[in-house]
């Protein structure tokens, strides 16, 4: 059984709480075990709150990121804005001694000091890289099939290249593999890499803004025909649930697209039912997805 | 030029526009690496999601911050940026516009241009160690599902947000977010 601190983040424990119990209940079936990480925080939000001070972002990362080093286990987390936040505190301050010293003097302020001693993954490198597609495969007791789904990425998962490890962020493949797994098929839709328009502060800046994107990125997805929108990104996931009741009363646009978490659509595969994943809690009813798998 | 641009050696006046040179180069300490290679090609504006929809343009932030323009740091698209960094993944000099975005937003922090949204972001992290806190609803779907009604973050363990404050205060941010609320009352 692989041991990992399980850093939850903000909007899935305390708003989509299915995405949080259906990543420990589907990680179970590989021999992962994601496990209460005592005292963590937010990130801090990088793109509201790097955009504040990034220094202060990355000391308040790394505030979370010694605490799990002190235990001596690895980071493992669900949402594309705690991975840049944590992901890329960690690679820099290893990389980078200058800095280092610099946030470690912040930190020296709270008795602590980062060494850079363990790693942070995100659940779905864990699930491709180290359990593996096959594996995943071997899992389900449901097959998805017939199933379209839209993936969608999210940014922060593949960009910036240079600072992450999935390679292509134009036309990456392995999230598309781990949907196939299951038996679904991912459907290719206009601009499928482009963003959800949550981040950087935009949704609590001009919510306005963020939704226009949300509704054409929805509007290509229906057009190709997809059952449901699967991300790993509780932000992304609030932003494309959430925000279809928001651009119908701005807008008019009705879409009722079932948006899941990946850990979601796995746990459906795996046999589990919906209400141990907190499907019925989502803003769009995840029904007509349902009756045409089970 | 005016005369009163031409004592300053270091700050040039054109017409009302002031010119300093000092910008691009603390854009560059603050994250925002090879900013003065940037040859206004357009690929960043091109694959922006957001220019068409709004007044943002990459390449013009990129051009402002490299004349010395501090006029970018007042402009409100400043912060339509979703940090996507499509514009850095495809830039042909290598330039992280999307950080470079970033440190111009830190720069206009120190001189409380920030919008109030992220203050109160902050806000909400300073007081609970969460941007996004728990909620009275929240709490019952997570006792459906098997969960603690908290999660075991500084929900469950408040004693850490000391902490928090902490690094906040040594940063200097806490001092920002009190003068800007008290600015706005």
């Amino acid at each position: 059984m692989k041991e990992y601190n399980f850093f939850l983040g903000c909007i899935a424990p305390n708003r989509y709480p299915g995405i949080e119990a259906s990543a420990v209940k589907t990680s179970r079936k590989f021999d992962i075990d994601l496990q209460d990480f005592k005292g963590a925080s937010c990130c801090p939000a990088p793109g509201a709150f790097g955009s504040m001070d990034v220094d202060a972002w990355i000391a308040l990362g790394a505030r979370n990121i010694c605490l799990s080093e002190k235990e001596g286990k690895d980071i493992a987390l669900i949402c594309n804005g705690c991975y840049k936040s944590l992901f890329e505190a960690n690679h820099r301050l290893k990389a980078n001694p200058e800095l280092k010293e610099k946030i470690n003097s912040i930190l020296a302020n709270i008795d602590t000091e980062f060494q850079g001693s363990i790693e942070v993954r995100h659940l779905i490198d864990i699930l491709y890289n180290d359990v593996g597609t096959e594996k995943v495969k071997e899992s389900v007791e449901q097959p998805l099939t017939g199933l379209n789904v839209a993936i969608h990425y999210g940014c922060h998962l593949l960009k910036p290249k240079f600072d992450r490890t999935f390679g292509s962020s134009e036309r990456p493949r392995f999230f598309d593999e781990l949907v196939e797994a299951l038996g679904a098929t991912s459907v290719d839709y206009k601009e499928k890499m482009m963003c959800c328009g949550a981040g950087g502060g935009v949704r609590s800046y001009k919510v306005d803004l963020a939704l226009d994107m949300c509704n054409e990125k929805l509007y290509n997805m229906v057009q190709a025909n997809a059952d449901v929108v699967v991300n790993v990104c509780p932000f992304c996931h609030l932003q494309l649930d959430r925000g279809q009741v928001e651009i119908k009363e701005k807008f008019g646009d009705v879409y009722d697209l079932p948006v899941l978490h990946y850990n979601q659509l796995l746990g459906i595969a795996q046999g589990m039912n919906p209400e141990e994943l907190g499907l019925d809690a989502h803003e769009i009813s995840v029904e007509p997805l349902l009756a045409k798998i089970l | 030029m005016t005369s009163e641009g031409m004592r300053d050696p270091k700050h040039y006046q054109l017409g009302k526009t002031q010119f300093d040179p000092d910008l691009i180069k603390e854009v560059e300490a603050r994250g925002g690496k090879n900013a003065q290679m940037c040859y206004q090609c357009g690929t960043c504006t091109a694959g922006c999601p957001m220019t068409q929809r709004s007044g943002l343009r990459v390449r013009t932030v990129m051009r402002k911050a490299n004349l010395g323009m501090r006029e970018v740091l007042d402009d409100p698209d400043l912060w339509l940026c979703t940090t996507c960094y499509t514009c850095s993944d495809r830039c042909p000099r290598r330039i992280i516009a999307t950080d470079a975005i970033i440190a111009l937003r830190n720069i206009a922090t120190q001189e409380h241009k920030v919008p109030m949204s992220m203050i109160k972001i902050m806000g909400s992290i300073a007081k609970t160690g969460h941007g996004v806190p728990n909620s009275e609803g929240n709490m019952k779907k997570r006792v459906l599902l098997g969960l603690p009604e908290n999660p075991p973050t500084t929900h469950t363990y408040p004693e850490y947000i000391k902490d928090i404050n902490k690094i906040l205060e040594v940063t200097g941010l806490l001092k920002i977010k009190e003068e800007m609320e008290a600015e706005s009352q």
